[in-house]
C-alpha cells in the first residue's frame, strides 16, 4: 500500500471558485486520511463518509467560514458523520482504531525524552495512536511531516515544493512537530 | 546543527525518522475516488423568511402525512366514485387499533445537532389515528423504551453546541431504568459551569441507573395531548411527539432549594429540537386548514374539506403517486416539496403504506435535514421488551446507580 505521498499542494491560481470545491482540493486529501484511519481502513465506507460531508458542506455556506477555519469545519463536519455511523452500526470492527488516552500521553512524552526502538513500533495500538496523531494535523503541517518523514524528502527539496525558503521550511516542521506532540495529548478518535 | 532544534525536538525528530520507516500511512485518494465525493451540489436554495421556525417546517410535512393518508383513500377508490365516500370509508378505518407505535430516527440532522435513535411504546388502550391527533386525550404508556443519541456541533445553535449525548431506557409499569452517557456536555454550558467537567467525566464512559419504581411513566413519555416536563400547550390541538431526557445532576455539596438550579450547578437537558410535529402547529397556519385537518381526521369532513386537503396536498408536494406492492398494500409516495436550507431536500419524500382492512401501517419521511436522514412511524402491536436494554448495558460491565437503594440509605441514615 503506497501512502508516503505528501497531499499534492495546489496554488490559489488553481483552486476553484466555489468554496466547497475549493475547500476539498486545498484539504480533500488530509480529510481523506483522516477519515481513512477511523474507518480502520475501509475505502467504501471511507468514500460514502467524503461524500456526505461533501454534500452537508453543499448544504452550509461554507462561504460565510473564514477559510483558515473551512478545515476545521469539514473535520467536524467528518467526525460527526463517523460518530453518527458508529451509533447506527452498534459496534465497530477491531480494525478501527480507539483512542487510548494514556498510552498517547505516554508516547508523546517518550517520543520527545528517550530513542524509541523500533520494536515498539510493531504494537498495533502504538501504531493506532500515532496514526490518529499525525491525520488529525491540518493540511499543511501534514504536508511537511508526511513530506520529510515519510517521503524523505530534504529541506531543500520541500522548499523547492512548497515555494518557501529553507528556513522557512525548517520553521514549519519544528511547529509540526510540536503539533503531533500536541495531537498526541488530544487524540480526535 | 540547525538552530532551531533543542533537546527533546531534537529527539523527537530522530524518532520521526524511524518511524517514517517504519509506519504505513494511509494511502492518497485516487482521482477517481476523489471525483466519487463531488455529488452535483443542489441548487441555490432560498433564504428562510425571518421569523420561520423549525417547528414550521416539519409542518410542511406533518400534515401533509395526515393528509396524505387521506387522499390516498380517494386515489384508491373505483373510478367514477365521488370522494366523499374517502371521508366515509376512514371512518370505519379510524376503528383500526393498534396498541403501539415506533418511531425511528436515522442520521437526522438539522442546525447541526446530529440525531439517531428509536421510541417503542405500547399503550394500555389502543390508540387510532385519530386519538393521535386529538390533543385533548393522552394514551396511557404501558411500556417503553428509548434509545437516543444526540450530537451538536460547533455549528449548532451556543446553548446547546458541543453536547454529546445518548441515552438509553426502558419503563415499565414495574419499574424503569437508564444508560446515560455523556461524551461532552455544550461548550458553553461548561464554560459557564466548570464543575460540571466532573459530572461529564463520571458520565463519559455511560452509566446504568436503576430508576425502580420511582419514575411515572406518564411523565417519561406520553403521546398524545401535552408532553411531559414543558409548558402545557394549550393551542397546539396537532399530534406532538417529544423525545425528552432529563439529566438532572446536583453538585454533591448542594445547598439550596433543590429547584435553584443556578446554585446547585444542576443541569437539565430537554431535547427540544427532536420534537416532531405529526399534527397542526400554532406557527404560520390557518385556522381553517387545521379545522379541516381535524375533521378529515375525524372521519367527518365535508366534501368541500376534502377537496381543500387535497388542493393542499397538491401545493404542498410537486408530486404524488400510489404503488401497489401487493394485493391489498399500497404505498403513497409524495415528493418534490419546496425544500429549504435546513430540513427539507428537493429529493425530500413522504411514504404512507396503507393496507386494506388494516389501515396506515407505516409512515416513512425521507432524505430530510442536512444528511439526507429519515424518520419512520410505525404502528405496531408489537410487546415491548423494556428490560432487554438494561440487560445488554449490566452485561457490558457499565457502572449501575441504584437510585432507590441510594434513595433508602440516605433515608436510613437522615433517621435520628
Amino acid at each position: 500500500m503506497s501512502g508516503t505521498a505528501a497531499p499534492v499542494p495546489r496554488t490559489a491560481a488553481q483552486l476553484p471558485e466555489n468554496p466547497v470545491e475549493s475547500a476539498f482540493g486545498r484539504f480533500g486529501d488530509a480529510l481523506y486520511r483522516y477519515v481513512f484511519v477511523r474507518t480502520g481502513g475501509n475505502a467504501d465506507l471511507s468514500a460514502d463518509v467524503m461524500q456526505q460531508v461533501w454534500v452537508q458542506a453543499c448544504g452550509a455556506d461554507l462561504g460565510r467560514i473564514v477559510e483558515d477555519d473551512r478545515e476545521r469545519w469539514l473535520r467536524r463536519v467528518a467526525k460527526n458523520v463517523l460518530i453518527t455511523h458508529w451509533r447506527t452500526a452498534r459496534r465497530r470492527p477491531q480494525s478501527v482504531p480507539l483512542v487510548d488516552v494514556e498510552l498517547a500521553a505516554a508516547l508523546s512524552n517518550r517520543l520527545a525524552t528517550e530513542e524509541i526502538p523500533p520494536t515498539l513500533l510493531t504494537r498495533k495500538e502504538v501504531r493506532d495512536q500515532l496514526l490518529l496523531a499525525i491525520t488529525q494535523l491540518s493540511t499543511d503541517d501534514q504536508q511537511v511531516i508526511v513530506g520529510h518523514y515519510f517521503s524523505g524528502h530534504s529541506h531543500a527539496l520541500l522548499a523547492d515544493e512548497l515555494g518557501l525558503s529553507v528556513r522557512a521550511v525548517e520553521g514549519r516542521l519544528y511547529r509540526a512537530r510540536a503539533s503531533l506532540r500536541a495531537a498526541l495529548l488530544h487524540l480526535d478518535g | 546543527m540547525n538552530r532551531h532544534l533543542q533537546d527533546d525536538d531534537q529527539t523527537f525528530d530522530q524518532n520521526l525518522r524511524l518511524i517514517g520507516r517504519h509506519l504505513q500511512l494511509p494511502p492518497l485518494p485516487s482521482d477517481a475516488q476523489r471525483s466519487a465525493w463531488y455529488r452535483e451540489p443542489a441548487e441555490a436554495r432560498p433564504q428562510p423568511t425571518k421569523g420561520v421556525t423549525m417547528r414550521s417546517r416539519f409542518w410542511k410535512i406533518g400534515p401533509v402525512i395526515a393528509a396524505a393518508a387521506i387522499i390516498s383513500l380517494a386515489f384508491l377508490l373505483p373510478a367514477g366514485q365521488p370522494r366523499v365516500e374517502a371521508a366515509t370509508i376512514f371512518k370505519s378505518l379510524r376503528q383500526t387499533e393498534w396498541h403501539g407505535l415506533r418511531m425511528i430516527l436515522d442520521n437526522l440532522v438539522v442546525e447541526g445537532i446530529a440525531i439517531d435513535g428509536q421510541i417503542h411504546a405500547r399503550f394500555g388502550e389502543p390508540i387510532t389515528l385519530a386519538s393521535l391527533a386529538d390533543g385533548g386525550s393522552a394514551s396511557a404508556v404501558e411500556a417503553a423504551t428509548m434509545d437516543v443519541s444526540i450530537a451538536a456541533d460547533d455549528t449548532a445553535e451556543p446553548e446547546i453546541a458541543g453536547l454529546d449525548i445518548e441515552v438509553d431506557s426502558g419503563l415499565t409499569v414495574d419499574g424503569a431504568w437508564m444508560f446515560v452517557r455523556i461524551g461532552a456536555m455544550p461548550s458553553k454550558l461548561l464554560a459557564a459551569h466548570p464543575e460540571l467537567g466532573l459530572v461529564q467525566m463520571m458520565f463519559g464512559k455511560g452509566v446504568l441507573i436503576d430508576l425502580g419504581d420511582m419514575v411515572n411513566l406518564g411523565s417519561m413519555l406520553q403521546v398524545g395531548g401535552d408532553g411531559p416536563g414543558g409548558p402545557a400547550n394549550a393551542q397546539s390541538s396537532g399530534v406532538t411527539t417529544e423525545l425528552v431526557a432529563k439529566i438532572a445532576t446536583e453538585r454533591n455539596d448542594r445547598a439550596s432549594s433543590p429547584d435553584d438550579s443556578s446554585n446547585t450547578g444542576s443541569m437539565s437537558v430537554r431535547i427540544d429540537p427532536v420534537t416532531i410535529n405529526l399534527g397542526t402547529d400554532e406557527d404560520g397556519q390557518s385556522d381553517e386548514l387545521q379545522q379541516v385537518l381535524e375533521s378529515v381526521l375525524a372521519g367527518n369532513a365535508s366534501h368541500e374539506q376534502l377537496e381543500r386537503l387535497v388542493t393542499e396536498l397538491e401545493r404542498e408536494a410537486g408530486d404524488v403517486r400510489i404503488e401497489t406492492l401487493e394485493p391489498g398494500l399500497h404505498v403513497l409516495y409524495a415528493s418534490g416539496f419546496d425544500a429549504d436550507d435546513e430540513v427539507i431536500r428537493p429529493d425530500s419524500q413522504v411514504e404512507i403504506s396503507y393496507r386494506e382492512g388494516t389501515g396506515v401501517e407505516r409512515i416513512d419521511v425521507t432524505s430530510i435535514g442536512s444528511a439526507a436522514g429519515r424518520i419512520t412511524i410505525e404502528f405496531t402491536d408489537d410487546l415491548v421488551d423494556a428490560m432487554a436494554g438494561r440487560e445488554k448495558w449490566q452485561e457490558a460491565g457499565v457502572p449501575v446507580m441504584d437510585v432507590p437503594g441510594l434513595m433508602k440509605m440516605g433515608a436510613g441514615l437522615a433517621k435520628p
